[in-house]
This record gives C-alpha cells, structure tokens and sequence, in this order.
C-alpha cells in the first residue's frame, strides 16, 4: 500500500477534525486555518531539530491530539452566548423552559389575533384575497391535525404512515405567507389603477390598500404561524418515534443494558 | 464577576494559562511556539497538546487578556499569532503574585515536619 505524501498525511488529519468540529462559521474556519498553519511550523521546526521530514510531521501531528474532550472545549468557547446558557442546563430544564417559551409564543398570538379576528373587521378589511389564504389555512390545518390524530392517538408508527405528508403543513405555511404577499401587490396594484380614473381620490384608495393588506399579511402570517406549530408538534413526535425504533435496533454498546422505554405521549 | 486569578479547585487550568500568559510577556507568539517553549522551559513537565492549548489561547482571546493576530505570509499562507493585551500584562502580573502566595501557603504546610 502506498504511504501518503506528507501533505496528505495533514489533509487527511484535518479533515478528520473538520468533520468532528462543531462549530459554527466563520470560526470553524479560522481554527482550522491556525491548526493547518501551526502543523506546518511545528514540522518544520522538528525538522530544523534534525528529524527526517517523515517523522517530524508524524510528532507534530501527534503533539496535536484533539481529543472529544478537547474538541467540545473549543465547540463550548465558541458556542454562541444562548447556546452556552442552554448547554448549562440540563436536559430536562431545556426541554421545560422550550415547552414554556412555546406555549408563550402561542398564547400571545392567539391573545393578540383573536380580538382582531372575532370582531370581523379585520376580514372585511382583507378583501377577495383573503378567500385563498384561507383555504390555504384550512387544509394546512386539516392535513396537520390528521397526521397528529394519526400520530397521537391511533400511533400508527408504520415508516410511510410516520413519514407521510409530515412536512406539508410546513410547506403550506410557507404558500400562505407568499399568497399573502401576492395579495398585498393585488391590493396596491388595485389601488394604482383606481387612482388613475379618479386621482382625486388616491389617498382613499391607498389607506384602503394599506389596511387591507395588513388584514391579508395578518391573517396569513398567523395561519402560517399555526400551520408550522402543528408541523413542529408533529415532527418532533416523528423523530422521538423513530429515535425509539432505531434505539431498539441498534442498542449502544453502553446502553446495552437499558431497555428503551417508548416514547412520551 | 471578575475571574479568580488561581482557581484552586481547577488547578491545571489555572497553571495552564498562566503560563500561556507568563510566555506572552516577552512578546506575540504562535500556538505551536507557546506549546513547544512550554515544553522546552518547563523540562518536559509541562508539555502541551494542542488538544488543551487552543480551548485556553481561544478562551483568553474572547475575555480580551490576549488578542489574535491574522498575518498573511505569502506562499506560507495565514499565520495566527497572539499578543498580551494591557489587561492581559496586569492580569499576568497580579496572577504572578497569587500563585507565589499560593505555593508559599502550600510549602509551608508541606514543608512542616512533625
């Protein structure tokens, strides 16, 4: 078997961290340029000492030695400020404080939509583009509640049936943000051309056109909004679902001994 | 909060960086010069892996005691050096003084014979 050149030798082994580097960009980069650089200036100076250029670029590759311990290190100092409050915590604070921090973000979507919604106006206000964003919203809510029923309540945890439209009630919050967006070009474009018959008028067209744009954007984002909760609540339980079926086929060594419960309902 | 200048319930840490600190007195230098000067002045006792230095030089770096410095070399390519900043060198002097009044206390208890 051929020996790798030297260069190689260094590529290969930065590679290897690179891939068990977890750090963000820019500075997964700039550490793997000065470990690349220092590799070097550490070989050449084993090899001013009067060591073949074999063995001195395997002693300064040794004198490296990132070891996982060493590695979270350098992930800890830089994981962004929020990254390492949370890696104080322990893992079920982290998932109490996720819980809470959803459960604010819902409540005050809901509090802040729901007076607006059930006085009507805001309905009126969005005009005839409101009827797709609607619909829309209804089958992203009706696509999304039928996958949690299945999920939830029936736990038909067969591959296809886990996996099945898990994603469409993302991908549909993201064509009721768009329609929203193509409804408030609709809006100001009406205004343009009614502006042009009656210019007089043109400030009442355009006051029209802002308040029923933000009842469309409204009325679309917060759909949206419940659209990707029920897809997150959804995914989550698909991957504790198939975390659980990979945990039963391939046990950890260490684990070996622990039978894995099933997951949480 | 300001840091403790010598922890002693994290003793290698704090010996760690002082010494990448004590190092850094005479002038910028290169991790892997850091590393090999350790070596080299500590006579064999405080050989450094790469593996421990660049968690410390990266840790110094962000709490501004010592600062990066980026130089392009030509063919060589990037090199990364680092550099006391002020509050490094009064850091490195104050923590000096802790560690001699430290090893004073510990030498005299294990110097006491009975």
């Amino acid at each position: 078997m051929d020996r790798p050149s030297q260069s190689e030798r260094l590529q290969d082994a930065l590679r290897e961290i690179e891939e068990r580097l977890a750090i963000p960009q820019p500075a997964r980069t700039r550490v793997l340029l000065e470990l690349h650089a220092d590799l070097e200036d550490l070989s050449r100076l084993y090899r001013e000492q009067g060591l073949p250029a074999d063995v001195a670029e395997k002693r300064a590759l040794e004198s490296l030695d990132l070891s996982p311990a060493a590695l979270a290190g350098l992930a800890a100092v830089h994981a962004n400020p929020v990254r390492r409050v949370l890696d104080r915590l322990s893992a079920q604070a982290r998932g109490r404080i996720e819980r809470a921090a959803l459960a604010v973000v819902m409540l005050s979507a809901v509090g802040l939509v729901l007076p607006l919604v059930t006085s009507g106006k805001i309905f009126r206000a969005a005009g005839p583009f409101l009827w797709p964003t609607l619909a829309l919203c209804l089958l992203a809510l009706a696509v999304g509640l039928i996958k949690l029923y299945q999920l939830y309540v029936v736990q038909d945890h067969t591959p296809r049936r886990v996996q099945g439209q898990l994603h469409t009630p993302l991908a549909l919050a993201a064509v009721q943000v768009g329609c929203g967006f193509a409804g408030m070009y609709g809006h100001f474009f009406l205004a343009y051309l009614r502006s042009r018959s009656a210019p007089d008028e043109s400030t009442v067209h355009l006051t029209r056109a802002l308040l029923g744009s933000a009842g469309l954007l409204t009325i679309a984002l917060l759909g949206a909004l419940i659209s990707a909760l029920i897809w997150f609540l959804a995914a989550n339980k698909a991957a504790a679902i198939e975390r659980h079926e990979a945990a039963l086929r391939f046990p950890r060594r260490d684990a070996s001994r622990t039978v894995p419960t099933a997951p949480r309902q | 909060m300001p840091r403790p200048l010598v922890e002693v319930s994290n003793l290698t840490r704090s010996c760690n960086e002082a010494l990448i600190l004590a190092l850094l007195r005479v002038g910028p230098k290169h991790g892997y010069q850091l590393a090999f000067e350790s070596e080299q002045r500590g006579g064999g006792h405080f050989a450094f892996k790469h593996g421990t230095l660049y968690p410390i030089l990266h840790k110094l770096e962000q709490e501004g005691l010592i600062e990066g410095i980026w130089s392009d070399e030509g063919p060589r390519g990037k090199r990364k050096s680092y550099a006391l900043t002020e509050r490094g060198r009064l850091y490195a002097r104050q923590q000096r003084d802790s560690w001699r009044a430290l090893l004073g206390h510990f030498l005299g208890i294990i110097g006491e014979e009975a």
